[in-house]
Order: structure tokens, then sequence, then C-alpha cells
């Protein structure tokens, strides 16, 4: 029996997004499952990698806000964040964590949900309160979720998932690791497809 | 007429020589030409992550099993070269004072110095390589020598250094700009070829 595909993604990265889309769809393909897993870019990006945030890259910055709409629209998805398109994702990624921890696939689906509410239909979902929201469309009752994430028990948990992030190399959202191979990059997609079908190269 | 699709590279950029191997047959597909732009790399570095790529940690050893990788992919020679990076100068100043008088043969020595460099593994910092390869390419290496002291030829690389970096926001090599569009990295070659193609989107 096959491992999962390992996906990492930060819920900041409309690529990383992207990334969650596709993967999905590749996998099912090839009779694979997909592994969620959270990372955050404000640890590997600027903590380990001493770079700036992506958007406040001069020359990248303005780059990337060309490049992200203009991907959405190659991929046919609808690209309407609020505001700048920026996102605090510690809600997000706290409340994911949370829920991995009792239903892998419960916290899969209140990702995509949130990813899609914030990256397709303009709700910002950095705070507490959205995520809430969305978690209750699932089910998850909006009292419980806020007051778990304030813990120690989950800010702690995520703060081991994101080190395990860094430990196995990951970098950057999304990013897809499959029978021990790292891919980078919403644009890799066919690559991993590609290394699917033909057990790589 | 349409315009030629800009390829700016740097000679020392292991995707920019991947992309190079494939630019050619995408733009000849669509009946466009390629006009090869060298540029100093390490400019635009200063402006954004302030090292090459691969001196990073996590993505430094990443970015260089990916060069591998998707040379292999591509059917494309690749080893990466001890030194590395190298001072690209002087191979980019022979290459506009070439491409002045025959730009057939100063693309047929850009080609020689990517495949010297990234398959054959010659330091092309040093400037009695790259006067090596262009003699190998049948060309006068007391032409040469003075071609790449010469201030006119300097002046034209630091001009194509700021057109790139100042003027048209390349921060990256491969950088490719179609019709006023951009599009940056190897891996996006094939999205060039769909915008050429389609018209874009």
């Amino acid at each position: 029996m096959s491992e999962p595909i390992e996906y990492y993604f930060d819920f900041l990265s409309p690529y990383g997004y992207l990334g969650g889309l596709g993967i999905e769809e590749i996998a099912a393909r090839h009779n694979r499952a997909v592994d969620w897993r959270v990372m955050l870019l404000g640890i590997s990006v600027i903590k380990v990698m001493g770079l700036k945030p992506l958007p406040e890259t001069p020359l990248k910055g303005p780059y990337l806000r060309e490049d992200v709409p203009r991907f959405f629209r190659l991929l046919g998805v609808p690209y309407n964040p609020p505001g700048g398109g920026q996102m605090a994702p510690l809600p997000a990624a706290r409340s994911f964590t949370w829920l991995k921890g009792r239903d892998p696939d419960l916290a899969k689906r209140f990702a995509q949900a949130v990813g899609r509410a914030h990256w397709c239909e303009g709700r910002d979902m950095s705070t507490p309160a959205a995520v809430a929201e969305i978690g209750a469309t699932l089910d998850i009752d909006p009292a419980e979720l806020t007051a778990a994430i304030e813990t120690d028990d989950v800010k702690d948990a995520l703060k081991r998932h994101v080190q395990h992030s860094i430990d196995k190399g990951v970098f950057g959202a999304p990013t897809f690791i499959l029978d021990g191979e790292l891919f980078w990059g919403a644009d890799r997609l066919y690559q991993v497809d590609r290394w699917l079908e033909t057990g790589g190269w | 007429m349409s315009d030629p699709i800009e390829f700016w590279f740097d000679f020392s950029s292991p995707y920019a020589y991947i992309a190079a191997q494939r630019i050619e047959a995408v733009a000849e597909k669509h009946g466009r030409t390629v006009a090869w732009r060298p540029f100093l790399l390490g400019v635009a570095f200063r402006e954004t992550d302030g090292r090459p790529l691969t001196h990073f940690p996590l993505k430094g050893p990443y970015s260089a099993h990916d060069m591998a990788r998707t040379a292999r992919e591509h059917g494309i020679d690749f080893a990466l070269p001890e030194p590395f990076p190298v001072n690209s100068m002087v191979a980019a100043r022979v290459f506009y004072w070439l491409n002045d008088r025959d730009p057939d043969q100063a693309l047929a020595f850009a080609k020689a110095v990517y495949r010297a460099y990234f398959a054959d593994g010659r330091n092309i910092g040093e400037p009695a390589v790259v006067l090596e390869i262009a003699v190998e390419q049948g060309l006068d290496p007391d032409d040469l020598k003075a071609a790449a002291e010469d201030p006119a030829v300097k002046e034209k690389l630091k001009q194509a250094t700021a057109e790139a970096v100042q003027e048209k926001g390349v921060f990256g090599a491969p950088f490719m700009i179609v019709d006023g569009e951009p599009f940056w990295g190897a891996d996006r070659i094939d999205v060039v070829d769909r915008w050429l193609e389609t018209g874009g989107w």
C-alpha cells in the first residue's frame, strides 16, 4: 500500500490554495491519498531563510501580484481575495491543527472551505470568528473551536507540525512530498502527476 | 511583424541554461524569434534576496536537486559545476560585442558557453576559458580580448542590466517577456507556449 502524498500549505498563500485543489485531483487519478499538513511561511521564509515575505520583496512582490491572478485565471478558479489579499494565518492554522488531531478528513474539508472563502469569495479568514463561522457550516461548534485554539496544547502542536515541516526540508507553499521526492510550487503539479505516472526519472 | 520574445538570462544560471535549451523551439512553433539578453543576476539579487539561490538553507539544497531533476526530465545534459556560481561578466560582454556584429554567431557562442559550464564543467568565470570557447567557435582571440576590455562593451552590459532590473522588473533568470507579459522561471516555458498559442488570458 502506497504512502499518502504529503501536501504542505500555509493558509496565507494563494499558490498554496491552488496546490490543494490540484493535488486532490491528481492523487485521485493515481489512487493515492493526500495527507494535508500545515506549515508557516513566517517561520521557513523569514526565520529560517532570513528572507523578507515575498509580497514585500522589491521586484518579486509586484510580479507576484500579477502572477497570482493570472495563475487562478489559467486554472479557471475565481480570484477574489478580501482587501489586498493578505491573510493572518494563525487562527486558521491552529484550528486546522486542532481538527486534524480529531478527524483528519474534517480538517481537510475545513481547510478547503477556509481557502475557498478567503481566495474566491472575498471573506477575510484572518480572525478566530471568521474561521469559526466556516467551521459551523461543517458542524464544528464555534465556541469549542475558538476556545481550543487559545490552548497551549494546540499552539504547541502547531509549533511541532511546523518544526516537522522544516525538518523535512519544506520551505515554501505548496510543497508535495511523495515517495521521498519533494516538489515545491503550484506550477509543479503537472510534474507530480508525471512522477506518479512514470515512477520518476 | 511581432516583437521578439525577450529572453533575459545570466550565463551562471542553471535554470536559465535549462530554459535556453527549450525557448527557441517554443518561439519557432509560433513563428516568433528570441532576443537573447544576458544580464548580471547579482545586481538583481542586491535588490531582492541578497544571495544566489543555492546559498539559502532549505531552498538551496532543494534547488540543486531540482535543477538536476528538471534537466533529466527534458533530456538536458547537466551537472552543477564547481565553482558555482561564477561572475559571468566577461562572457556577457563578449556576447553583446558579437551580437552587434553577427547575432547568429553570438547565439552560437552563448550556447557554447552554457554547454561549457553546465555540461562540461568548465569555469566560464575565467576570461581565459571564455576566450578558449570563442576560439573554438572560430572567433579571433585578439578581437575578443579587445572586446572584453572595450568601455563601450562594458557600458552595453551595464545598460542591459539596468534595463532589465530597473525598467522591466527582471529579478531572476530565466525571465521571459512575451508581448510585455513577464514570465519568470524555466518551469514557465510551457505557460509561455500556451500564452503564444492562445494570446493570453
